[in-house]
């Protein structure tokens, strides 16, 4: 099955549960068995698939998502790890305050972090970071503007960098700095329910 | 990055008097070649080569090569721990699924 991993990893960040990601799996290959005479060889059998994928999710598992949809993200500063940590050195030798950040976090911690971000900007962000798609072809299989893709991608990351913070900070790896006071107010993410 | 005498500060880069730069002087986000190396490094395509490559242009700059290698960390991070794999059970399922079912009579319209 051509990239069978790689779509069943961007379908359990999209359902964010295994069964219905087999489902979704399956369906996007019935589909593209079933469409295969469509596809233009030597075009981007990758990513016709996750257009498959995309489509398929959105028709068929947005609507059953029991979780309202947030359809925004407050605003979060862009270099987010950075701020807080730029410069500060932990008391252990030789170890920054980034590796220890970094070392302090699983793979859980990872993939909730992607579960927590609203959905349109999870999957931009999957598939960018995790698939490693250009920016046009992500344009192309979520069919948006490739100015769409980067702001949720720019959106995304930031939040998803307050995210890996707040879970080292959680586990006592990073020294709470206090917060910078020239911080924007952050303003509660707005809930579309469905 | 020795910037010699600093009294006024021209480039607002927060150097001390003595004009050299220290972890926290420099901010990234004034700095255009930081944020040019870090988008590179954001780039979905950026690969490991091209990814030290960037940062190896920053080499005069303490502040901006860690806020680089924070991206590149959250870069490495993210892509191996979100890989989450199918379990052979259902690979072995939708195989057979594939293999036994008459595709021309299933009804996928909405393709």
């Amino acid at each position: 099955m051509p990239f069978m991993n790689q779509l069943f990893a961007t379908a359990m960040r999209m359902t964010r549960n295994r069964a219905d990601a087999e489902d979704l799996v399956q369906e996007t290959f019935l589909k593209g068995y079933r469409a295969y005479e469509r596809f233009e060889a030597g075009t981007n059998l990758r990513a016709w698939l996750f257009r498959i994928l995309t489509n398929s999710y959105i028709n068929t598992y947005r609507k059953k998502q029991r979780r309202p949809q947030q359809s925004d993200l407050e605003d979060v500063q862009d270099l987010y790890i950075y701020r807080r940590l730029g410069g500060n050195e932990l008391s252990q030798i030789g170890r920054s305050a980034e590796d220890q950040l970094f070392d302090s976090i699983t793979d859980s911690n990872i993939t909730d972090a992607l579960d927590e971000l609203p959905e349109q900007y999870r999957t931009a962000v999957m598939l960018a970071d995790v698939e490693g798609f250009a920016y046009k072809e992500i344009a192309e299989i979520l069919d948006v503007p490739i100015g769409t893709v980067m702001s949720r991608l720019h959106r995304g990351r930031k939040k998803l960098q307050e995210q890996l913070y707040e879970f080292g900070r959680d586990r006592g790896f990073v020294d709470a700095p206090d917060d910078d006071p020239s911080d924007d107010e952050e303003q509660a993410p707005v809930e579309v329910s469905q | 990055m020795n910037l010699g005498s600093t009294s006024s500060d021209p480039l607002n880069t927060g150097a001390n008097n003595d004009g050299v730069l220290n972890a926290g002087d420099c901010k990234p986000l004034q700095c255009d070649k930081a944020m040019k190396c870090i988008e590179g490094v954001r780039d979905p395509l950026a690969s490991s080569f091209e990814m030290s490559s960037l940062r190896g242009q920053l080499s005069d700059c303490a502040p901006c090569r860690q806020a680089i290698d924070i991206e590149i960390k959250i870069k490495m991070t993210i892509s191996p721990s979100a890989s989450e794999l199918p379990s052979a059970d259902f690979r072995m399922r939708i195989t057979e699924t594939l293999s036994s079912i008459d595709l021309s009579k299933l009804d996928i319209t909405d393709f």
